[in-house]
């Protein structure tokens, strides 16, 4: 890849990345390079095909530098999971520089790579706030595009109406860059959309004068840090003085996104991950009988969050809970997709922070799951909807750590989201 | 609903984990954690909502849906042959 890059630069020929060093989120399968997920039951996997957008990124001149880490398949909000270790955010203002602090997740190597400066962007994958949330913890900017938008093929399954790929860089100039590389209508994934793809560098043009910014007040939840809401407040300012139309809005359905979430992702994931079976590829425990060859292989290559959330899967699937709990929360994600439609009616955009808190020190939010899955609160209802929605860094609190602010847009209006996006860079003066 | 021993069992077998005697007690309490958080739902009014399985609402050619993309790239070469 270097050396054709080398070529063409020595040419004058160039592709739109010609040349520019690239993380790769391990869980986009790259030909002839170990594609493990994070996971134990992938150590050494090796594909021997290249995923879409990895190939798109090649095939734009982008040069790969590694794979990074991850939360084991993408199931975790601190980059904790993975089994190869934890990723340390490279942020860390403490004076005690012994207390590391995580960097979000589940994208948090490339999170950590783009914000050290170790590559100038990286992908990433986004299923509940896998992008957003770790571009907020480490202080750079993450787009989860609309869902359809980055064809899926090649992707290591997690929870397959969700999975969204998308890009971490430094700006949002960056972002819109990589993007566009990115994407394409592919007959390879059957949700990949035909929507036309725009110049996304056009968000240069958009104009916050005369839109409406939605406030949603259900975001406005109890455990906000104040910092964090002092930054949000900041943002509606900003757009105001650029004249946008600040509008309050509800989005009533907001608390249940989660809990619905966690019955979603979990189910579709017991399905995805039904095929690490020890047979085809993958670990494998030798067993006599084959039930036990699955079992063994499985309990000693998924790790403690993966096999919580394959029992949960399990669980609201199994015969006499699906109603109650699958059903339920699919015609929950209805009622959630709707509330936004209705909000889009009268609104362009909608402006809110990303987390509820800043990046916290590895360790913490460890001994109760539904804590670790409170950092997600925010993202989440835009991926049950599919929307495209950015973090983008916006402020900082006492002790110097990054606040994003989370912009959602309409249906593959990503030019009006990263255009908000451009003026939240341009007014925040760092 | 609270979930009980013979549950996880089920459950576990169902999904091919084997779980170890002594982590039994953690998962059984975990899982009710979790699911009796998400309960919540229940509480919904979701009479007469349908169920949104994909936000992907691009419809497919009935000849794709019928044949899938494999069959009608293994037809196409065939063509040419």
């Amino acid at each position: 890849m270097a050396k054709k890059s080398d070529e063409n630069i020595a040419n004058k020929n160039f592709r739109p990345l010609e040349g520019i060093p690239i993380g790769m989120k391990d869980l986009f399968c790259t030909n002839g390079t170990k594609t493990t997920a994070g996971s134990k039951i992938l150590e050494n996997f090796i594909p021997f095909y290249e995923s879409t957008v990895s190939k798109n990124l090649w095939d734009s001149g982008a040069v790969m530098l590694g794979k990074t880490n991850m939360d084991e398949f993408a199931m975790g909000s601190a980059n904790t999971t993975s089994y190869f270790g934890n990723v340390i955010n490279p942020l860390n203002p403490h004076s005690d520089k012994k207390k590391k602090l995580v960097p979000g997740g589940s994208s948090g190597g490339s999170a950590s790579a783009v914000s050290s400066g170790l590559c100038l962007g990286a992908t990433g994958s986004d299923t509940g706030g896998s992008i957003r949330q770790p571009a907020s913890f480490c202080g750079i900017v993450g787009l989860k595009p609309t869902y359809g938008r980055c064809s899926r093929f090649g992707m290591i399954a997690f929870a397959s109406s969700l999975d969204q790929a998308g890009p971490i860089t430094k700006t949002v100039e960056d972002s819109a860059l990589m993007l566009q590389s990115m994407v394409s209508f592919d007959e390879k994934d059957s949700t990949s959309s035909k929507t036309k793809i725009p110049n996304f560098s056009d968000f240069k043009n958009f104009q916050l004068k005369g839109k409406k910014i939605g406030i949603p007040k259900e975001y406005l939840i109890d455990g906000l840090n104040s910092e964090i809401k002092k930054v949000w407040d900041d943002g509606i300012n900003w757009f105001k003085s650029e004249g946008a139309e600040i509008k309050d809005i509800s989005l009533p359905h907001t608390k249940s996104a989660l809990p619905t979430y966690y019955v979603i992702a979990p189910a579709e994931a017991s399905a995805n991950l039904a095929r690490y079976d020890g047979i085809r590829y993958g670990l494998r425990e030798n067993e006599k009988d084959l039930k036990d060859l699955y079992q063994k292989t499985r309990s000693k290559g998924f790790g403690k969050e993966v096999k919580r959330r394959l029992m949960i899967g399990t669980y609201v699937l199994s015969a006499g809970y699906y109603d109650a709990y699958y059903l339920k929360a699919l015609k929950v994600r209805k009622l959630i997709s709707e509330d936004f439609k209705k909000v889009f009616q009268t609104c362009d955009l909608i402006l809110t922070p990303t987390t509820p808190n800043v990046a916290f020190p590895i360790g913490e939010k460890q001994t109760d799951p539904i804590e670790m899955y409170l950092n997600d609160v925010l993202t989440v209802p835009a991926s049950l909807a599919g929307l495209p929605a950015i973090s983008v860094p916006a402020g900082f609190n006492n002790e110097k750590l990054p606040i994003g602010l989370q912009i959602i847009g309409k249906p593959f209006d990503e030019i009006s989201v990263l255009g908000g996006a451009n003026i939240i860079e341009k007014s925040r003066g760092f | 609903m609270s979930i009980d021993n013979s549950t996880v069992k089920k459950v576990a077998s169902l999904a091919r984990i084997e779980i170890k005697g002594d982590e039994e007690d953690t998962i059984i309490n975990e899982l009710n954690n979790i699911i009796g958080w998400v309960d919540e739902l229940q509480k919904i009014n979701t009479d007469n909502v349908e169920p949104l399985l994909s936000v992907f609402n691009e419809s497919m050619s009935k000849f794709w849906r019928f044949f899938g993309c494999k069959q009608i790239i293994l037809l196409k070469k065939l063509r040419k042959i």
